[in-house]
């Protein structure tokens, strides 16, 4: 009641704003927003070959093979800290025995860390008969893969479709390339 | 004297109980691991430990194949559009469930690929065969559980 009573015994005139304030900040803000916007720059990352192992006896149907991976930064001269975005631009996958190749019918792939949700980032449906090395098909939609490089290490997950059985382990050969938005130093 | 013995062994007590303690939780926590069937009986989901946390996947469809293309199905709804030729046979509708004690995982999500929407989840065991799978939006209450029984029951 006092606070309103103090309110509404205001006589002092309010200053308007002129105009030319209100573009000029405008503008500053618009400047201040472009540089910040701008003070990143975008850098390729290429996991080179890591193995993921689904464990034998292996059945006819989805198996998962998976492989804990941590992103070797020092190479390219950044800290996980300064990664703003990241997308994941290809997957290739290989068998070193061409008669694994041949027991895949789909494979899926997506990455799972602590408290992150797992993401699915590539998959081959149906995968090509006779082929030697499988090129996913990548999402769109790709979030928060960004924070995965910011856990000590992450977990890359593929499920495979079998056509048959398997008695051992199943290996498969993956490569990855990220897209990296980081901050410029 | 007494009570330096009686400390030792009040220490040794608490530290073989403590051992015995979190092995046990663990074992509680990968109950959920297993192949289990949702109520309508269409699929069967296997439920597997991923670093430390809860994933399930389909591993077995009723009906396999889509009669209006006459093909294995996928993930046709899928909001992402280059995601909708995903095999729905290996997909992962439950994600990220952690164990938070009394039977109970939290903080997973469902995922429901007959309309492409994506529910909080959380996974009750009622007993070693029976879970009750809460998915929801927002809070709790507003929600719906569905039953699901292990596939190969566990004596």
């Amino acid at each position: 009641m006092l606070i309103w009573r103090a309110l509404s015994n205001l006589d002092y005139p309010i200053k308007r704003t002129s105009m030319k304030t209100t573009v000029f900040a405008v503008l500053a803000a618009f400047m201040l927003a472009t540089t910040a916007c701008s003070n990143t720059e975008t850098v390729t990352l290429d996991s080179g070959d890591i193995i993921l192992t689904a464990e034998g006896p292996l059945y006819d149907g989805s198996n998962t093979a998976s492989a804990e991976w941590t992103a070797d930064l020092s190479a390219l001269n950044i800290e996980a800290a300064d990664i703003q975005e990241a997308r994941v631009k290809s997957i290739t996958v290989t068998t070193d025995n061409p008669e694994d190749m041949a027991l895949i019918q789909d494979i899926t792939f997506q990455f799972a860390g602590k408290d992150v949700s797992m993401q699915q980032v590539g998959f081959l449906n149906p995968v090509p008969e006779a082929a030697s090395e499988l090129t996913l098909q990548i999402a769109d939609e790709q979030t928060d893969i960004a924070k995965f490089f910011k856990l000590p290490n992450m977990t890359w997950v593929s499920d495979v479709n079998l056509n048959a059985e398997k008695e051992d382990n199943l290996q498969l050969k993956v490569r990855l390339s990220f897209e990296l938005e980081v901050k410029s130093k | 004297m007494k009570k330096t013995l009686f400390s030792t062994l009040f220490l040794l007590f608490s530290a073989v109980l403590l051992q015995g303690f979190y092995p046990a939780q663990e074992v509680e926590a990968d109950m959920l691991v297993g192949v289990w069937e949702p109520s309508h009986g269409k699929a069967r989901v296997k439920i597997e430990k991923i670093a430390d946390k809860y994933y399930g996947k389909i591993v077995w469809l009723k009906e396999p194949i889509d009669p209006a293309t006459n093909a294995a199905k996928v993930d046709k709804n899928n909001p992402d559009e280059s995601m909708r030729q995903v095999p729905l046979k290996g997909y992962r509708l439950l994600k990220d469930f952690t164990y938070a004690g009394k039977g109970e995982w939290v903080d997973g999500t469902i995922y429901d690929p007959e309309n492409g929407n994506n529910y909080s989840c959380v996974i009750k065991a009622k007993d070693a065969n029976t879970l009750d799978i809460r998915g929801y939006i927002g809070v709790k209450t507003f929600g719906r559980t569905d039953v699901w029984k292990r596939v190969a029951i566990k004596k």
